[in-house]
């Protein structure tokens, strides 16, 4: 690729938005560290952020400034968790965020569901009773999800992780494992095997909410991930992993 | 080092023109030092710009403040990362914030999203060196002049890849215009935008 093609695209490489053979291209050229270029990507990003930031300010919620405020400060909510019955509170969590993924399903994000379990966890202490008849809900008999489509049955689940309390995984759509298989969660360290986390059976809908408690050290974690196994657990996976999420950015 | 001649001719000129608010490299170093405070700051001064950006996306303002709310957890997440002497705050938020809602509109439409390309345009590293910040008055004002004067197609494709993180092919298939088009249109846009925005350094 010429310099002269290379600079046409970079605007578009700088967004992200260029077709994966075109964006080789120009990583290519671009390794080769031709003065001319580098400069060019630089203008392209500035043309690029000009063009982002160019339209009209809008105004939001006055109310916005607080809650940015507030979710920047994790150490102080575990904290408190953790001085009052930890469990009672991370399984409150869970329900609401259970729930969170029960009834808005569809085509929801792991974005959108990070994001609505989040609001959910910051107001649990303030709302502990209406916590408790959400949960009342979630358990009594009747209560069924209403989201999930017949045949929308591909598995999903998001893991949430406190480095001092534990990683928790929701997860919905999983397959029902046969009268004495299980899943069983796993923790996998960067360039080591695998360690256990935990065997559970999701409920009759195939939702499936588990919580294992203790330290997690992220830095030396590559991923999160389920296997199917039998009841008691196995040592190591023995069948093909899934739901397998890197613990990078988390 | 001695440049081509032509070169010069895309040297960024945009930059300086750009404002650079005189205490940014403080809230930087307090974001680099984790100082929890630093946010409500950052919020002051860039949540408005990133709540519009994010909202012209997404098209749905309680959206958009979650997602302005899940971009500065990223900033601040990411801020160890960052260069606090040789950083520039205002385009890395935005990045991010655009991420952020990009990931948001192509997952809810349902379509695979490969962020590889925007997840490491949006690195603190990018915006080393960086020697302005976000635009003044003045610039805005030709920054929006100038996307006036392009025809319709033109913005439009413009409007896609910036704002909805389209591809050519994927713009092709939702303008149900031909693949070469659709080029031509972005290869002439933002070569008029390059040239209305970005002038000649002196020799």
């Amino acid at each position: 690729m010429s310099c002269e093609t290379n600079r046409e695209l970079l605007e578009l490489y700088a967004l992200g938005v260029l077709e994966p053979e075109e964006r080789g291209e120009v990583e290519e050229h671009l390794g080769r560290n031709c003065p001319a270029c580098t400069a060019a990507l630089r203008s392209a990003r500035e043309l690029n952020i000009a063009l982002l930031s160019s339209a009209p300010l809008e105004e939001p919620s006055p109310l916005l400034r607080s809650r940015v405020v507030n979710s920047i400060r994790p150490p102080e909510l575990a904290t408190s968790v953790t001085r009052k019955a930890p469990l009672a509170w991370i399984a409150i969590a869970a329900g609401l965020a259970a729930a969170t993924v029960w009834l808005g399903l569809e085509n929801r994000t792991r974005t959108a569901d990070l994001i609505a379990a989040r609001k959910q966890l910051q107001t649990t202490e303030a709302r502990s009773q209406e916590l408790g008849r959400a949960l009342d809900f979630l358990r009594h008999p009747e209560t069924r999800p209403a989201s999930v489509k017949p045949g929308a049955n591909q598995p999903r689940g998001t893991y949430f992780v406190n480095p001092q309390s534990g990683v928790m995984l929701i997860a919905s759509n999983l397959p029902i494992p046969a009268p004495g298989r299980a899943y069983e969660l796993w923790v996998i360290p960067k360039g080591q095997a695998p360690r256990p986390a935990g065997v559970f059976r999701p409920d009759a809908t195939g939702s499936a909410v588990h919580l294992q408690a203790g330290a997690i050290d992220l830095a030396s974690t590559a991923a999160f991930a389920i296997t199917e196994e039998p009841e008691a657990g196995s040592a190591a996976p023995t069948t093909t992993p899934f739901l397998v999420t890197p613990a990078e950015g988390l | 080092m001695k440049w081509p001649v032509h070169s010069l001719l895309l040297l960024p000129l945009l930059a300086a023109t750009m404002l650079r608010y005189p205490d940014d490299g403080n809230l930087a170093r307090r974001l680099k030092d984790r100082d929890p405070s630093v946010v409500a700051d950052l919020y002051d001064r860039y949540g408005r710009i990133a709540y519009t950006l994010i909202l012209r996306i997404v098209r749905d303002r309680a959206v958009a403040e979650d997602l302005v709310q899940e971009s500065f957890l990223r900033i601040w997440t990411r801020s160890q990362a960052f260069d606090a002497e040789r950083g520039a705050l205002g385009p890395w938020i935005l990045t991010v914030a655009r991420n952020q809602a990009l990931d948001y509109i192509r997952s809810v439409q349902g379509r695979v999203w490969n962020s590889m390309a925007s997840a490491d345009s949006e690195h603190p590293n990018v915006f080393r060196d960086w020697e302005g910040d976000m635009l003044d008055g003045v610039r805005l004002k030709q920054v929006r002049s100038a996307l006036e004067r392009l025809n319709e197609k033109q913005r439009a494709v413009i409007e896609l890849a910036y704002f909805e993180g389209l591809s050519h092919s994927e713009m092709a298939e939702r303008m149900k215009e031909p693949l070469g088009s659709i080029k031509t249109w972005v290869r002439t846009a933002l070569k008029a935008l390059r040239d209305e925005l970005t002038v000649a350094a002196p020799v």
